[in-house]
C-alpha cells in the first residue's frame, strides 16, 4: 500500500503583510478588512531573492537522513499549479535532480490538477512503484512555487498566496502513512481563467457539494467514517468557504481542521496540505494509527481528497 | 411572568439599522426591504459583498462581530443577519 515515508518543507525566512500585498495590487480597505478578518489571511511567506530552486533544495535537504534513500529514487515529479514556471531553456528540476545526487531518476512535472497536484502525484507515485515491482524504490514528490506571473499572487476572495515547499518520499509500502483512499473530481465547466460573475458565483455555489462529494468518496474507498478522522489537512483558502463544506458533511466546529497556517502562510499552492502535516505532526496532533484527510482543490477545477493512516 | 419586550425592541432597532444599511448599500427605497427578503435571490447579494455588507455594519455599531460564529443560514434572509448581529451584541 502506498505510503508518505517522509515528508519536510522549507519556508522562506521574508514575512509579507497580507495588508501590504494586497494594497500593492490595488485592493480597497474594506477588501483588505475581508481577507483579514473574514478570510483569515495575515501574512505570507514570500522571499523575491530565493529561486525555488533554492528553496526546493532546503525541503529536499529537510527530510531525515536515513541510508541510502536518493539512490532509490526512481522518479523525480515536480506537482504544479502553473503551467510555465520558468524562463526557457532554464528548468530548475533538472538543476535540483544534478544538484541533489538525483541524475539517475526520471524527472518530470504534473500541473493538470493545479493545486490539487500534489495529491495527483502521490498518487501517481504509487501507481508507478506498484507497477515497477521494487518494494524498495521511492519517489520524490516536490510541491510548492513561487508566483511567476502577477495573477498568480492571489485568487480573488479564495486565497493570497504564498511561498513554501514540500518535499514528499513517496514509498510502494510501508507501516505508517499508508494511503487508504483518493478521490479526485473534476468540473471542466469551471475551467475558463477569468471566470463570468455569473459562473463564479455558480462555481462558488457547487463548491461545498463538490469538495464534500469527494471527501466522502475518499473516505468510502478507505473502508472508514468521517468520525474516525483525527484531523483534516485542507488546502489553506477562505475560511468562510470552509465552514460551508464542514456544514455539508454535518461536521460541527473546526476542532478537527487543521487551519492554524492559514493566517501565517496563506496559500501556498498545492503544498498546504504537506506543510499541514509536518505541522500537525509537530505538535502532537497525529498518533500511530490515527486516520486523516488531506484535501486540496486546484482551479480549473479540480476537487480532491485523500485518507491516510499515521 | 418573563419580560421578553426589551429584546423585542432592540431586535427591531437593529433590523431598521440593518435595513437603513442595505438600502443605503443598493441605492433602493427602505420600504421594498423586509425581514423575509433574501440577500442572494432577491437583493442580488454574492458572497463577498454580503461580507462588506456586515463590515459595514459593524463600522456602524463600531463592534466587530467574530467571523467563526457566522453560519451560512445567518445570510440567508434581512431576518436572519438581524439574529445574528443580536447575538453577537448581546454577547
Amino acid at each position: 500500500m502506498t505510503s508518505l515515508a517522509a515528508v519536510s518543507h522549507y519556508l522562506p525566512e521574508a514575512r509579507m503583510p497580507v495588508r501590504k500585498y494586497l494594497e500593492s495590487y490595488g485592493f480597497s480597505d474594506d477588501e483588505v478588512e475581508l481577507h483579514r478578518r473574514y478570510f483569515g489571511f495575515e501574512e505570507v511567506r514570500l522571499d523575491p531573492a530565493e529561486a525555488w530552486y533554492e528553496q526546493a533544495v532546503r525541503a529536499v535537504s529537510g527530510l531525515p537522513d536515513t541510508g541510502d534513500w536518493r539512490g532509490r529514487v526512481r522518479y523525480l515529479i515536480q506537482a504544479r499549479t502553473m503551467p510555465v514556471a520558468t524562463v526557457p531553456p532554464g528548468n530548475p528540476l533538472h538543476d535540483l535532480r544534478r544538484a541533489m545526487d538525483l541524475g539517475h531518476t526520471t524527472a518530470f512535472c504534473v500541473t493538470q490538477h493545479a493545486c490539487a497536484s500534489g495529491l495527483l502525484a502521490v498518487d501517481l507515485a504509487g501507481k508507478l512503484l506498484a507497477a515497477g515491482g521494487d518494494p524498495d524504490a521511492l519517489v520524490l514528490v516536490l510541491v510548492g512555487e513561487k508566483s511567476f506571473t502577477a495573477s498568480a499572487d492571489y485568487i480573488a476572495q479564495t486565497g493570497v498566496m504564498g511561498e513554501g515547499v514540500a518535499a514528499v518520499l513517496v514509498a510502494p509500502h510501508g507501516g505508517r502513512d499508508e494511503v487508504l483512499g483518493y478521490a479526485t473530481r473534476t468540473l471542466g465547466q469551471f475551467s475558463t481563467r477569468g471566470m463570468s460573475a455569473d459562473v463564479r458565483a455558480l462555481f462558488r455555489d457547487r463548491y461545498p457539494e463538490a469538495l464534500g462529494g469527494v471527501i466522502l468518496a475518499a473516505v468510502e474507498r478507505a473502508g472508514v467514517d468521517l468520525d474516525d478522522l483525527t484531523l483534516i489537512l485542507p488546502h489553506n483558502v477562505n475560511r468562510m468557504s470552509w465552514a460551508r463544506v464542514l456544514k455539508r458533511l454535518g461536521i460541527r466546529g473546526t476542532r478537527r481542521l487543521f487551519l492554524d497556517n492559514l493566517p501565517r502562510l496563506g496559500h501556498c499552492f498545492g503544498a498546504d496540505p504537506f506543510i499541514n502535516y509536518t505541522d500537525a505532526l509537530g505538535q502532537g496532533r497525529l498518533r500511530p494509527g490515527d486516520h486523516y484527510l488531506m484535501t486540496a482543490v486546484g482551479l480549473g477545477a479540480t476537487f480532491s481528497a485523500m485518507v491516510l493512516r499515521r | 411572568m418573563e419580560n421578553t419586550q426589551a429584546p423585542q425592541a432592540d431586535l427591531n432597532g437593529v433590523a431598521q439599522d440593518l435595513i437603513r444599511s442595505i438600502a443605503e448599500m443598493l441605492n433602493r427605497d427602505p420600504a421594498s426591504i423586509t425581514r423575509e427578503t433574501r440577500f442572494f435571490d432577491d437583493m442580488g447579494f454574492d458572497s463577498t459583498s454580503i461580507l462588506v455588507l456586515l463590515m459595514q455594519i459593524e463600522n456602524k455599531l463600531g463592534f466587530e462581530f467574530d467571523p467563526d460564529t457566522l453560519e451560512p443560514e445567518d445570510l440567508e434572509t434581512v431576518g436572519s443577519l438581524v439574529g445574528f448581529v443580536s447575538r453577537q451584541i448581546e454577547g
